[in-house]
């Protein structure tokens, strides 16, 4: 009886919180001002609501769902619990209005973003995984390499933004040479080390059957080391992320570090605020991308590797 | 067209000058013989098969085949190991024919009738598209059996390949590997390595037993071909060979054990002498 009761409850908690934060908000919102933030911020929780439906099955969507809720009803309730509107924390229908107001200057950042954070990807992916491979083939080579890298790797590439900054013809291209030279050393250290410790099963089936460097190279050595570099990417992610604002921070003029510090250089939170959503966003989806590549290019690992 | 040639091969490893872990070695394969090299564990028995492959290199002595020096890995040879050493990224066929593309150049089409065939063959048609992984140990060794058969190569090396399966799965692939190489018209020279008497009496013309990195006995195995193993396991004259081979075993263990009791003899000898000295001093 209790347990039904409990389950009961928790499936319909995410709905109460949603019915209470759409109450707050409205209570809260000084029409006609408000009418597009309140008007995009239902439009987003119809989003989360619909994305709860889709997954109704998964016991876990129910708790998700009512924590994000929660926390947007607490932050919807800070004015009323603090007295007057913050400055510091303005209501959520003031931060969905700017997703209207300044789409187009957040699209264009993230677009801006994600193409510098594409490029370095791409950049540090070549560079890293084919010196990776011809290390993993000539040892030589490798023991000159490998000291270097280690040295270099462990020292945050933003140290050396001022003085990457005079040097390069500009911010740009600064910017892409902090996050590529910040993405480089983890992979190839990767590569290295994963072909350091190369399965002798597999090197002897593929040293009998005579294969090529290039042969070797394609179909044996880059699949072999996918699983880790997946690993590594998955966390560098996160790391680029912070290479990207932190490079954009230092004088771009668009993409989403940019956006966050113009606004907060005129402190406006209302703004600073939504480009943190958007950042987060962003990120999320990044990663959600990087994991369906994962499990697509991956088929092939049995499921306890 | 392929005859192996040892000759008074001797193996050590660069770092270790004293240990032999061939000494001597010296046979002859006929082209199109199936040969065993049988003995006890660290007899040398693997290594010479290395050396065929071309993975290692003879310290001393010849290793030829058909009168040439063995430099490296050849096309000429295909290899199975124990561990079924699949590429785990390639599915089944992918693996096939990712072996026979590194011997024949052909469309896309005709490679992959082939490794449909192939795997036909040992009786995975239908099973290409499944990973390594998906498969049983059996079945991922008759795909690298059907990879080694797809290559067409005139020497087969085979490496304790059944030695990871379990029992009734490899009576299974001893019976497809002899039906396959008595089915096929090109006769294939195979060195087979095991340590299974029964799979060596079934499958060899000839049976090289090796004890103290050495060849100690060259034996032929008294069957005709084709062979069942229903037939030749009823005759007096198998048990008799097979005893005769249990006892190279038997003896090998014995006087491995003596050899062992030796070294620890003299090791302690050594120390008491050398802790007199001690005392003395």
């Amino acid at each position: 009886m209790m347990k039904k009761f409990l389950k009961k409850s928790y499936i319909i908690l995410p709905h109460i919180l949603l019915a209470a934060v759409l109450a707050s908000t409205a209570l809260q919102a000084e029409f006609p001002k408000d009418t597009t933030g309140f008007t995009v911020l239902s439009v987003l929780l119809a989003a989360v609501e619909a994305a709860l439906i889709i997954r109704r099955k998964k016991w876990s969507a129910y708790g998700i769902t009512a924590i994000v809720y929660g926390l947007i009803l607490i932050w919807s309730l800070y004015p009323v619990i603090n007295g007057r509107e913050s400055f510091l924390f303005p209501p959520p229908q003031r931060i969905s209005a700017i997703f209207v107001l300044d789409i187009l200057v957040i699209l264009k950042s993230i677009v801006s973003s994600l193409w510098l954070l594409l490029l370095s990807f791409v950049i540090a992916l070549i560079l890293g995984i084919g010196l990776g491979m011809i290390c993993g083939k000539v040892k030589r080579l490798q023991n000159v390499v490998m000291p270097i890298a280690r040295v270099l790797s462990p020292v945050p590439a933003l140290i050396y933004a001022p003085y990457v900054v005079a040097v390069m013809p500009n911010f740009t291209l600064a910017a892409l040479f902090i996050i590529t030279s910040g993405l480089f050393y983890p992979i190839l250290i990767n590569v290295i080390v994963t072909l350091q410790h190369f399965d002798p099963k597999l090197r002897d089936a593929s040293d009998v059957m005579g294969l090529g460097l290039k042969s070797t190279i394609v179909n044996i050595y880059l699949p072999y080391c996918m699983p880790s570099l997946f690993n590594t990417l998955a966390m560098q992610i996160s790391n680029a992320f912070l290479l990207l604002i932190g490079a954009e921070l230092m004088g771009m003029d668009s993409g989403l570090g940019w956006y966050v510090k113009y606004n907060s250089d005129f402190s406006d939170y209302v703004r600073v605020i939504a480009g943190f959503i958007v950042i987060g966003m962003i990120i999320a989806v990044v990663n959600t991308g990087l994991q369906k590549l994962r499990a697509k290019i991956l088929l092939w690992q049995s499921a306890e590797q | 067209m392929a005859s192996i040639e040892f000759k008074n091969v001797d193996f050590r490893y660069n770092n270790n000058k004293d240990e032999n872990i061939l000494h001597n070695v010296s046979f002859k394969i006929k082209e199109g013989e199936f040969v065993s090299i049988i003995g006890g564990s660290g007899c040398g028995k693997s290594t010479t098969l290395s050396l065929l492959s071309g993975l290692n290199h003879a310290s001393g002595g010849d290793v030829t085949i058909d009168g040439k020096p063995v430099t490296g890995p050849g096309k000429d040879r295909g290899v199975v190991f124990q561990h079924y050493a699949l590429f785990p990224w390639m599915r089944a066929k992918r693996n096939v024919e990712f072996g026979i593309k590194q011997v024949l150049k052909a469309d896309k089409k005709t490679i992959s009738e082939k490794a449909e065939k192939y795997l036909e063959l040992v009786g995975l048609g239908g099973k290409g598209d499944l990973f390594p992984h998906q498969l049983s140990g059996g079945m991922q060794q008759r795909v690298a059996i059907a990879r080694l058969l797809a290559m067409e190569p005139d020497i087969l090396l085979m490496d304790e390949p059944f030695g990871a399966i379990d029992a009734k799965n490899r009576v299974a692939l001893q019976e497809l590997l002899l039906e396959l190489l008595e089915k096929e018209e090109k006769k294939r020279s195979v060195v087979f390595v095991t340590h299974d008497i029964d799979e060596a009496i079934l499958l060899s013309d000839r049976i090289l037993f090796m004890r103290d990195h050495e060849i100690y006995r060259d034996l032929k195995v008294p069957f005709e071909r084709p062979r069942s193993r229903e037939e030749i396991t009823v005759s007096n004259e198998y048990h008799e060979f097979r005893r005769e081979l249990f006892d190279l075993f038997y003896d090998n263990d014995i006087h491995q054990q003596e050899k062992a009791d030796e070294k620890q003899t003299a090791k302690v000898g050594r120390f008491s002498i050398g802790s007199a000295v001690g005392a003395v001093g």
